[in-house]
């Protein structure tokens, strides 16, 4: 991925609530060398969602249609369950 | 360099930009909305309370009773016109939003629901009265999805994840714009309008605990400050009691006002002590310097003492499930405990700024000048945070800013209506329009030996430790100094990164700049001010000083000049409120 991508997906972990802020961003800096082509795609797919969808979604797990959508919000949900809750 | 021209430019996508913008987009006029973000992604979305409107749904209201609460609970620095005008328009300003479909929470009998909120009360300063409209937990995402498909349909433009960088004026002063940075192509833009409108947000990001989104970085404010413009009241700053301990993020008032309260290491229901009659109720100031004190002297809980706790457990999962679920699921994630069960661990997080760019009640932008201190700026508006009208004094109630944003929003779209009639013809450009913001950009072009990151993050510290919820002279100069250090190194600082796509690295340079105006602003206007007011409390300065006080600060970038305005004492039509010692 060239590093205009990276930092486009980088300014669209910006968001409106500071918690999605922590977690995507917090995410994203972790993830990104590692994710694999899909599952970038899936993650610009899941920051085209707004704020409260995103929080909704991470709170209900409910299972989406989108299976690879749901398998981030999984993944986004271990990922803060490891760095959130135990702040540096 | 690409020139785009419109009748009307709004700087900012939140509640404020997209309220005054449909005003104008309705009315048939050319209307850009600018927006760092999507502007549905603005800050406006966090929002979680509600919108203050003496509708009096739940229990006998009245708009006056409103009034005179929001004149306490700023400590008299409001101005009392600009009150009585936000507290009389609340209503109508709320009904508007539910006819343009905001799915308001329905009382039993289908009314908008409302709840109890910190600082309301019936009879002027009697009991406790019930005046926040709310959808669930989610009052400011409805607001914002609702006001920007409206703004569709009004064919409203939006230039999504554009930067703003600085305000265009001609020689005499009027505004012609701005100018931008094209976030995606890293093009810059001049954007020309015959009336700009200021709704860039706040700038809780200059402190190191803040309930603000990264984006709340001040930008409007730093604009302002470069054209030569003043700021007011800079040092109020409000600092919520309930953000989650370590995180910053908030636990909406809300909580208190379902009957969730505060305990100390001891179990002890402190509030009590400090504020007898409204207890966990009182203003967010009063109950955020009661916490400071709690951690203070050691009644902090936890291992190192350092938050209180929000115990709400009693009211039962159903309560909690169906009245807060956002706070539920945000306290889980960001504090590991499931309040139905636990309480949840809070202490005071940087949250609003009172203070901002001067305003008059139809929002456009008032300096000192030859005539007198409030001069309208000709062709500049400034509404929401980013804005001191100032409804909000030195200390806001909850609920009052999703107010403001809308009833201002839409006074400065009337007003700009006007001024777009009155000057139907743009105003010839400087040649030299633009080569401020391009001597700028070019600098963030260069490589330098200091780190953009690193310097935030120390100025970010810098405020918490010097300017936070207790100030003294000496914390403040220490402030000052480590400033004067900390720009130092920013004329040092480069970034590794010159690319043009989606350059985030500059774009955040960009937004320090403008975080360390806000700081020197808010620092040199709370060194000035030797009382204690609202939210600004001096340690060395203890009591409210209504002799030497009672006005408006106003700080000027030049020279770090701090001059005053006298406070508005009379209200439109109402009878004044009298200052007196503010209890609760
Ligand atoms: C967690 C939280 C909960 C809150 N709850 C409540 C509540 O219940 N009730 C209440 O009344 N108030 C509440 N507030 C306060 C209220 O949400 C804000 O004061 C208000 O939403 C600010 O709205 P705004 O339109 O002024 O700015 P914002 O919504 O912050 O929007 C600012 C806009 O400006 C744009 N922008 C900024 N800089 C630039 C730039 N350089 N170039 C281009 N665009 C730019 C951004 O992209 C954004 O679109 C809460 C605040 C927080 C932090």
């Amino acid at each position: 991925m060239s590093d205009g991508a990276a930092d486009r997906i980088a300014w669209r972990c910006r968001r409106g609530m500071l918690e999605l802020d922590l977690l995507l961003g917090g995410f994203w800096a972790a993830r990104r060398a590692t994710l694999q082509p899909d599952e970038t795609a899936a993650f610009e797919r899941l920051l085209g969602l707004s704020d409260r969808e995103i929080a909704d979604r991470l709170q209900a797990g409910e299972p989406q249609s989108d299976a690879e959508l749901e398998t981030l919000f999984d993944c986004l949900r271990r990922f803060e369950a490891q760095n959130i809750q135990d702040p540096p | 360099m690409n020139l785009r021209r419109f009748d009307a430019l709004i700087v900012g996508g939140g509640g404020a930009g997209l309220r005054a913008a449909l005003q104008l987009a309705r009315s048939g006029y050319k209307v850009a909305v600018v927006s760092k973000v999507f502007p549905t992604r603005s800050h406006t979305v966090s929002a979680q309370g509600g919108i203050t409107a003496a509708l009096g749904n739940v229990d006998d209201d009245r708009w006056e009773w409103h009034f005179y609460d929001t004149v306490k609970g700023g400590d008299w620095l409001g101005d009392q016109d600009a009150i009585e005008f936000m507290c009389r328009e609340a209503a109508s300003a709320v009904y508007e939003l539910e006819h343009m479909g905001l799915p308001f929470s329905r009382l039993a009998g289908g009314k908008i629901y409302q709840r109890p909120f910190g600082g309301q009360s019936k009879n002027f300063g009697g009991e406790q009265a019930t005046r926040t409209c709310a959808a669930a937990d989610r009052t400011g995402h409805a607001l914002l999805h609702t006001l920007y498909q409206q703004n569709l349909a009004a064919r409203t433009q939006f230039f999504d994840e554009v930067f703003a960088l600085d305000l265009v004026r001609d020689a005499e002063g009027y505004c012609l714009g701005v100018t931008a940075l094209d976030i995606e192509t890293g093009e810059p833009l001049l954007i020309e309008a015959r009336a700009t409108l200021l709704a860039t947000g706040g700038a809780g990001r200059v402190f190191w605990n803040s309930s603000n989104a990264m984006i709340n970085t001040g930008d409007g404010l730093g604009m302002v400050l470069r054209a030569g413009l003043p700021l007011q009241d800079m040092e109020f700053w409000q600092f919520h009691p309930t953000g989650i301990a370590g995180v910053g993020c908030l636990i909406t008032e809300g909580v208190r006002g379902e009957g969730g309260y505060l305990l100390n290491r001891h179990g002890e229901r402190f509030m009590e002590r400090y504020a007898p009659h409204a207890r966990d109720l009182a203003g967010r100031d009063v109950v955020a310097r009661a916490i400071a004190i709690e951690i203070a002297e050691g009644r902090g809980c936890g291992p190192h003492g350092d938050y209180v706790e929000a115990k709400l457990d009693h009211l039962g999962a159903a309560v909690i499930a169906e009245k807060l679920p956002g706070i539920r699921d945000l306290s889980i994630r960001f504090a590991g405990v499931d309040p139905a069960k636990s309480p949840i661990p809070v202490a005071p997080t940087a949250h609003y700024m009172m203070g901002g760019i001067p305003t008059n009640l139809h929002g456009q932008v008032v300096a000192p000048a030859r005539f007198g201190p409030e001069e309208p700026v000709p062709g500049l508006y400034a509404v929401g945070e980013c804005a001191c009208v100032s409804v909000h004094g030195a200390n806001r109630l909850g609920g009052n800013s999703l107010l403001d944003l809308v009833v201002f929003g839409r006074a400065a779209g009337k007003h700009m209506l006007e001024t777009l009639r009155e000057n139907p013809y743009p105003r010839p450009m400087p040649a030299d329009a633009a080569a401020a913001s391009l001597a700028r950009l070019a600098r963030w072009a260069q490589p330098g030996s200091e780190r953009v990151a690193a310097i935030t993050d120390a100025l970010r510290r810098t405020m918490q430790t010097h300017c936070g919820v207790f100030r003294t002279e000496a914390t403040l100069r220490a402030g000052l100094a480590e400033l004067d250090r900390l720009e130092a190194r920013l004329a040092q600082a480069g970034l590794t990164d010159s690319s043009r796509v989606f350059n985030t690295a500059r774009i955040e340079a960009l937004e320090l700049e403008n975080l360390m105006a806000v700081a020197r602003a808010t620092l040199v206007s709370a060194l000035a001010r030797t009382e204690s007011r609202g939210a600004h409390t001096r340690e060395d300065h203890p009591q409210r000083d209504d002799a030497r006080w009672l006005k408006h600060s106003l700080y000027s970038r030049a020279g770090d000049a701090v001059d005053a305005k006298p406070v508005r004492l009379k209200p439109l039509t109402l009878e004044s409120v009298k200052p007196e010692k503010r209890v609760y």
